[in-house]
């Protein structure tokens, strides 16, 4: 008799921790990372005797949660790549937002200041002409200035968010160690039964830690969590975590890096990390220095390329060409690490021909070498004043001595900030060609200029006085020396100029070069400088500057569709992986409500069978009581 | 499989939500009728618009240019007709001073008027461009391209003139130089009077043998008992003979003719073919006008002097039409230029318009089966809802 009571109330209370269960998960319907917990039930230990074995009722073996590890590791990795992808396609939008905005385009800038020189071509002599120059000129640096503020602004929110995610990735990884505390301590209170919320919970905590890097994780047999990052440092180690930090970039760049504690000291992972928050930080300032590098490469490769044209003309009042934009000064960016007393000073030799982002140089010890762009190259050139390392259109002089592995950053996308107008005055363009070339007035043949073309404007007697007189139709001779041949293709270089002509010359035909002096009409240096809009002297010698801003919006266009495809496709994978995970591990109110159900009638039942044995009971007292 | 309560939710609201941002997006497009916002729209065609906005920006620089060169051309076209008619009314005057039956006052009358027309020759090309320059000054700045000095006329300008783009590798000057349009006309070989001549010879014709190369000029040609001889600059007797009036002789290729009879001693000069300026042919048209006293050695002189004034007045004509020509000429590579420029400006603008602009009526398509899809999500949603176990229990 006792027996049966003994069994309903095992049936009465594994019933009851049954339909607590059901009340949790149905409490739980819209916690984050909850997973639905189920009360396995058993059956009591039985009762053997002589007529058989009896059954003792049932109870309430222990809680689980229905997770899969599995779904878990994916999620893990899952969030890794939606958080990476998430930050490089907001960085690659704003980017191609910008540099698409009409009235930033570098492009429609260019456009507009070459039709302004075009414009004093040819009319050199109407000072609204010049004025107009001087405003198109002014709005392509105010557009060039404009985008650099921007860059700064947007590495200045980056690093922002970069500190942000450090704080709270050392804030998860933190509470992951002491969750591992707590979850050892419940498992061992609870004599070996899985803490099912605290576990939900510090899944939860590692996909969120996932979200801000790439980690891997290791459960130990005593249940502690170890979390990793990819390059195998420690983050969390059973109950202790290792700090992350921000450290600077060791060649000066403007975004920070990222360390880690170790026991070692503070190790750089930076190029370790290539998934969430972080990852994407580091990888939208690769994209964002590289943006920056090729607006820079465009525009100190035209306003160095104007100016040094511009030199070769003579102002209305009959001065040399002088600046037109502010000379670049590229800062050389020495590395932190840096044991010898090596100075670098840089100057453009070929604004065509500007590197592809900031140059990286190394010194070996023995010679130097240019370590960026994923490969190494040795450097021509001694580094002397007479012969500098040459990194395509840069020449580096270096002062003092280097040590081996002494390593320096060529800061040309730095330069950018400095691009602007240096002229104001309007008669200081030099629109006039250096000298001005007469057919003597006794020639007789049929020999006519062609063109006069500012060749070598370094050249010392640039712009000077000469006569040129055809000796014979293939002979000429220059201030009267002896005569050289004349090559009707290749013309002649005089004092820096070529002069080239059609027809054939008389013995006796001559054509002078006097300097151009004050108040001339000339348009030959305007012409040369709107040349530059229409010739492919860029990249040397493959691209027009329309080209280059082609160039510049379609790569960051193409940046910015690609790192929008790839976030779409995390988000998406993502997506399966929860669909997956809540088919396991989600809460669904109808099978909740079928359990209450199913449940409740079991609870009623032993409550019957309660009822049954005091009945039972109360017969039997009632038989013995005469 | 299971669908868990929370995740079904989620999934519906997602969807919502991802239509309602097509929605927006195709919203926009019809707004502002551009395809795309930003270059991650359309890489590559929005690297082909700004190549193309470029090109067609230098089509307008191109064409802007076209229409500056044109209007100074056309100002030159003006002032070069102008100077044709100039001309040919002291080629008229020279030709009645040629005339037998004129008188002294007559003379000086003609000579008034050729300086008229003198000082008219200058104003026309002294002529200012819109730029405030002037149209024959060259490349320099300067309000006049002429000035009458003591012994001639100087030019303020240089001898190069300006070269403006009107099209890729295609440069045109945009005007000539007062040098070569004024100054430097081609003058045939000449015969002067000396000015103490006292006979009534004078020159009537002068033919140069194109084979011959006539040594040491300039000649001179003297007169004395009715004989000519011609000798060199250096004093070498080149030739002589017996003079008959109205007929001529041969020295060296050149053939002589003069009419009438010369005094004993008369001289004349002949000087080498070459270059004259415009403004000296006039001036010295009109000094020999004002020089004719109605005597007869007066008559001989003027009429020598005439005849080498005409020529250089035909030679100077020739040149102004001939360069008349070349802006013409000029001009009309302006139009094709220009014709060229318009065809290829519209192939460009329906490119980019291909390239920008929304298709409406597509867009305003998609739309309403983007809006539809919304509905249907939003009700499905809320259909769903009534869909719990719970209401029933």
């Amino acid at each position: 008799m006792s027996d049966l009571f003994s069994i309903g109330s095992s049936a009465l209370l594994s019933y009851r921790r049954a339909l607590d269960t059901i009340g949790h998960n149905v409490a739980n319907v819209d916690t984050p990372g909850y997973s639905r917990q189920r009360v396995e039930l058993a059956t009591r230990a039985t009762t053997a005797t002589g007529q058989g074995v009896f059954g003792n009722g049932v109870y309430a073996s222990t809680v689980t949660r229905s997770a899969s590890d599995l779904v878990q590791q994916r999620l893990v990795s899952g969030a890794s790549q939606v958080g990476y992808f998430e930050v490089q396609s907001e960085l690659a939008v704003r980017l191609d937002s910008l540099l698409s905005d009409n009235s930033l385009s570098v492009g429609a800038g260019l456009d507009d200041f070459f039709t302004a020189v075009e414009a004093v071509a040819a009319d050199p002599t109407s000072t609204a002409a010049r004025q107009s120059l001087l405003s198109a000129g002014e709005d392509f640096a105010r557009r060039i200035g404009t985008l650099s503020n921007q860059f700064d602004t947007i590495e200045g929110e980056l690093a922002f968010e970069f500190e942000s995610a450090v704080a709270s990735a050392n804030g998860l990884a933190s509470r992951i160690a002491d969750l591992n505390q707590e979850i050892a301590l419940a498992t061992g209170r609870s004599g070996g039964n899985p803490p099912n919320d605290l576990l939900d919970q510090r899944d939860e905590l590692v996909r969120a830690l996932a979200g801000e890097l790439d980690i891997r994780t290791v459960v130990a047999d005593t249940g502690e969590l170890s979390v990793f990052s990819q390059s195998g440092q420690a983050l969390v180690l059973g109950v202790n975590a290792y700090e992350l930090s921000v450290v600077d970039d060791p060649l000066g760049g403007r975004m920070p890096q990222l360390g880690v504690e170790t026991q070692g000291g503070v190790v750089n992972i930076s190029n370790q990390v290539s998934g969430g928050r972080l990852g994407g930080i580091l990888a939208s300032s690769d994209v964002l220095a590289t943006t920056r590098g090729q607006v820079a490469q465009l525009a100190i490769g035209v306003t160095e390329q104007f100016n040094a044209l511009h030199a070769s003309g003579v102002t209305p009042d009959g001065q040399p060409g002088g600046l037109v934009f502010n000379a670049a000064g590229i800062d050389v960016l020495a590395h932190t690490g840096n044991s010898g007393s090596a100075e670098l000073s840089v100057s453009v030799t070929d604004p065509g021909d500007l590197p592809d982002g900031d140059p990286i140089l190394r010194f070996d010890g023995t010679q130097w070498l240019r370590v960026d762009g994923g490969e190494t190259v040795a450097l021509g050139g001694a580094g002397t004043t007479d012969d500098p390392l040459i990194i395509d259109g840069l020449a580096v002089v270096v002062g003092g001595t280097p040590a081996a592995n002494d390593r320096f950053r060529l800061d040309l996308s730095g330069a950018l900030s400095d691009v602007g107008m240096a002229l104001s005055d309007p008669d200081g363009i030099a629109a006039a060609g250096a000298v001005v070339v007469e057919a003597g007035t006794g020639n007789t043949g049929t020999i006519a200029l062609a063109a006069v073309t500012a060749e070598q404007a370094d050249d010392p007697s640039f712009g000077a006085a000469a006569s040129l007189v055809f000796t014979a139709p293939d002979q000429v001779s220059i201030d009267g020396a002896a005569p050289v041949a004349y090559d009707a293709q290749t013309g002649i270089l005089v004092n820096g100029t070529r002069l080239t002509f059609t027809g054939t010359p008389a013995a006796g035909d001559r054509f002078d070069l006097t300097p151009t002096g004050a108040g001339s009409a000339d348009n030959r240096a305007a012409q040369a400088l709107s040349d530059l809009a229409g010739s492919s002297w860029m990249r040397d010698g493959l691209d027009r500057p329309a080209d280059a801003a082609a160039r510049l919006v379609s790569t960051v266009g193409n940046t910015a569709a690609a790192a929008e495809a790839a976030y779409a496709g995390a988000q998406s994978i993502q997506s399966a992986d929860l669909a997956e995970r809540d088919a396991i591990s989600g809460v669904n109110l109808d099978e909740e409500a079928a359990n209450l159900m199913r449940f409740e009638q079991a609870y009623q039942a032993a409550a019957q069978v309660l009822s049954v044995a005091s009945g039972l009971f109360d017969t039997l007292l009632s038989a013995v009581r005469r | 499989m299971r669908i868990s309560t929370q995740a079904f939710q989620t999934r519906t609201l997602e969807m919502i939500q991802q239509k309602t941002a097509e929605i927006a997006k195709t919203q926009q497009q019809i707004a502002s009728g551009e395809r795309m916002t930003r270059a991650g729209d359309d890489p590559a065609a929005a690297a082909r618009g700004v190549a193309l906005d470029s090109a067609l920006e230098q089509i307008t620089r191109y064409q802007s240019n076209i229409g500056q060169v044109r209007e100074r051309l056309t100002g030159e076209e003006a002032a070069l007709d102008e100077a044709t008619n100039v001309l040919n009314t002291v080629r008229e005057l020279t030709i009645q001073g040629g005339g037998a039956a004129i008188d002294a006052s007559t003379a000086r009358s003609l000579a008034e008027q050729v300086r008229a027309q003198l000082a008219d020759l200058y104003a026309i090309a002294n002529r200012q461009g819109a730029d405030g320059n002037a149209l024959f000054g060259g490349t320099r700045q300067t309000d006049q391209a002429f000035v009458a000095s003591g012994d001639g006329t100087t030019y303020l300008g240089d001898g190069q003139s300006r070269s403006v783009r009107i099209g890729p590798n295609q440069s045109l000057a945009d005007g000539h130089t007062g040098r070569e349009v004024f100054m430097q006309i081609p003058s045939s070989m000449a015969v002067t009077a000396a000015t103490g001549n006292s006979g009534n010879a004078s020159i009537s014709d002068i033919a140069v043998d194109a084979a011959a190369s006539p040594a040491a000029l300039p000649w001179s040609v003297s007169f004395s008992a009715g004989n000519w001889t011609v000798t060199d600059s250096g004093g070498t007797t080149l030739g002589d003979g017996a003079y008959t009036p109205g007929g001529s002789f041969t020295v060296d290729g050149v053939t002589l003719s003069f009419d009438e009879i010369p005094a004993d001693g008369d001289s004349f000069t002949v000087s080498p073919a070459g270059e004259q300026d415009v403004f000296t042919t006039l001036d010295q048209i009109a000094t020999a006008l004002e020089g004719f006293d109605g005597s007869s050695a007066s008559r001989a002189r003027l009429t020598t002097a005439l005849y080498g004034g005409l020529d250089n007045i035909e030679a100077a004509t020739e040149h102004v039409i001939d360069t008349r020509a070349s802006v013409g000429n000029r001009l009309q590579t302006l139009d094709r230029a220009e014709d060229a420029h318009e065809g290829v400006a519209v192939e460009l603008m329906s490119t980019l318009s291909d390239l920008r602009d929304v298709d409406i009526a597509e867009a305003a398509s998609r739309l309403s089966l983007q809006i539809t899809a919304l509905e249907a999500a939003q009700q499905t949603l809320v259909r769903m809802q009534g869909l719990s176990l719970f209401r029933l229990l």
